[in-house]
């Protein structure tokens, strides 16, 4: 699992655009935390379910996908590794962004997302593996956040990102929903990642 | 050691791979043969555990490719085109599959070199050729030094040169004990690489055999053209070869160049032209692939028919024919015979028509060797490393 994850962040920091794209959140994460500690909150939140998508889904689109289960064929110790290598992206980001509010003072602020952003990073590679295909699962995931959650029920149903927001304002209850929300995401990703993989 | 056993895929009722039973042996390349859309794909990610079969088995070295204690280090594979992430370097795309299955970096700079890729090491894959992304694909397989090799169309994309080299590393991994499966959709691109040959059409095997049976069940053919055909179409059937004509030269089936020459010579025929056609191995294959097509193999000479037209209609004194000159020395034992003059110019003979080739048809098609290359015929007895499941069977 170790060596899956090794090759995971070595190809994250070698695939230009990816390693660009951590570098310009990171420092659109900094410019938000000097603006307002909860704006850097829910922008590494964000961040993390965008990373943990893109670095499923480019296996599928580019299927290297293909090499990945050639060389390791047990699928869940590869998913394992996978959500392992997002949890790291995502608190490594979250972290390096967040200094400023560190610094700042906003202590609890930094120490909650920290706690938080993984879980997200989680939820989104679990379901990018299920879907597979990161347009449909972005655009989904904001049609149901704007109409489902902040539309219909106000965020204030116990919902994947109503309970995130919760959750990073230090709702332990929330945390605990966020969290079961994730799990069971990943759950559907440990049946779903052994379907066949199309090489057309 | 490669051994599919009543493979089977099926998507709802419709069966892409259908029983398909077939092994590929150690110290052998094995070429795994089928049009377009004839389930080769769908067999070999099966094979390597991409997808699941609906029934039946596919085993490396006895196991499943999931169940192999370090698969990279046994099973190297060539899929598709080149996959690899267009924003990673070659040298970069290596190093990822080389963390992956826990190989030396050092590796990586040996194959950029085997392959022909280190002068284009930092180069984004993207920007890579077809033929480069093939290389690169070839190289990731090779990581792990395993001692099977499996390539779907590999050849896609490679020039001449990316070809000729594919071909001797192949060759060179069976020589040193390894086992290559490799598919095409082109028996000739293969020819000249594989041992053994499994055909595949409509999901099933067709075929499976050493390649020289294959060959040998399609004799070569020489293309014949002399000054009196009829005397020649005589001589080379009392030789025991089958004759044809293609009502221009005489096709010769069962004779070596060198016996036809000294046949002709023997018996005082002028030869204008003595080719040797080799078994026209994709038409084999299109046979194959098509299950009710007639064989490829040359059939029995038809029998004389006095009512043929003439011989000087079947074999036009070409305008671009060069007279032999008289000054050319022919052994006196092998002068033409004032019996059989040259047919060109001569009168039909009423022992030796030539049948056109509308005439030749018929029998063809009747021929015992017609079935030779039929479904049920397709699979030789001898054919000790492979064996194949009949419609029959399942």
């Amino acid at each position: 699992m170790i060596a899956v994850v090794r090759s995971e962040l070595y190809r994250l920091s070698t695939i230009r655009s990816s390693a660009f794209s951590i570098a310009v959140f990171a420092a659109f994460g900094i410019i938000f935390s000097v603006m307002s500690a909860d704006m850097w909150a829910l922008l590494a939140g964000v961040s993390a379910f965008g990373f943990g998508v893109t670095g499923i889904t480019q296996h599928y689109q580019h299927r290297t996908a293909v090499l990945l289960y050639l060389a390791r064929p047990k699928r869940l110790q590869v998913l394992l590794a996978q959500l392992l290598t997002t949890v790291i992206v995502s608190l490594g980001f979250a972290a390096v962004s967040g200094v400023v509010v560190l610094f700042s003072g906003d202590v609890d602020v930094f120490l909650r997302t920290l706690t938080v952003v993984p879980i997200m990073g989680l939820l989104g590679a679990a379901m990018a593996t299920v879907v597979r295909r990161a347009t449909p699962l972005v655009v989904g995931f904001a049609v149901w956040v704007i109409f489902i959650e902040a539309m219909y029920f106000r965020m204030e149903q116990p919902l994947p990102f109503s309970a995130y927001l919760d959750a990073a304002g230090g709702n332990g209850r929330a945390l605990l929903q966020f969290l079961g929300w994730a799990l069971a995401a990943v759950v559907a990703a440990g049946f779903s990642v052994r379907r066949d993989v199309n090489v057309d | 050691m490669i051994e599919l056993i009543e493979l089977t895929k099926a998507y709802g009722r419709v069966r892409a791979v259908d029983g398909v039973t077939f092994s590929a042996v150690p110290g052998r390349v094995t070429g795994f043969l089928g049009l377009n859309g004839s389930g080769k794909t769908t067999t070999l990610r099966m094979l390597l555990g991409l997808s699941r079969p609906t029934s039946g088995r596919a085993l490396i070295n006895k196991v499943r490719f999931q169940d192999l204690t370090d698969p990279a280090r046994q099973v190297g594979a060539v899929l598709e085109q080149g996959i690899s992430h267009p924003g990673q370097s070659g040298r970069a795309h290596l190093t990822t599959q080389a963390l992956l299955i826990g190989v030396d970096r050092a590796r990586v700079e040996v194959l950029l070199e085997q392959v022909g890729l280190a002068g284009a090491a930092e180069q984004r894959c993207g920007d890579y050729s077809l033929g480069m992304r093939q290389r690169l694909s070839v190289a990731t397989a090779l990581l792990g030094d395993p001692q099977v090799l499996i390539l779907d169309e590999p050849a896609n994309g490679l020039d001449p040169e990316g070809i000729a080299w594919l071909r001797e590393l192949l060759r060179d991994h069976a020589r040193s004990g390894g086992t290559v499966l490799i598919s095409s959709h082109l028996l000739a691109e293969l020819a000249q690489l594989i041992d053994d040959v499994v055909i595949i059409a409509e999901g099933t095997v067709r075929y499976a055999a050493p390649l020289s049976e294959l060959y040998g069940s399609a004799s070569a053919r020489l293309r014949i053209r002399g000054r009196d055909p009829q005397r020649l179409w005589r001589a080379f059937e009392e030789a025991g070869a089958t004759v044809d004509t293609d009502g221009y030269a005489l096709e010769v089936i069962g004779l070596t160049p060198e016996d036809a020459g000294d046949i002709a010579f023997e018996a005082g025929v002028p030869l204008y032209e003595l080719a040797s056609d080799a078994p026209n191995l994709e038409q084999i294959f299109l046979n194959l692939v098509a299950g009710d097509a007639p064989a490829p193999t040359p059939v029995t000479a038809p029998a004389p028919d006095p009512g043929s037209p003439p011989a000087a209609e079947l074999f036009p004194a070409p305008a671009h024919l060069i007279p032999i000159p008289s000054e050319t020395p022919i052994p006196s034992e092998a002068q033409p015979s004032s019996e059989a003059p040259p047919s060109s110019e001569g009168p039909p003979s009423s022992e030796g028509p030539l049948l056109s080739e509308a005439a030749a048809s018929p029998e063809r098609a009747a021929s015992p060797g017609t079935d030779a290359f039929s479904e049920s015929a397709a699979v030789p007895e001898s054919a000790a490393t492979m064996t194949t499941t009949q419609e029959g069977d399942r």
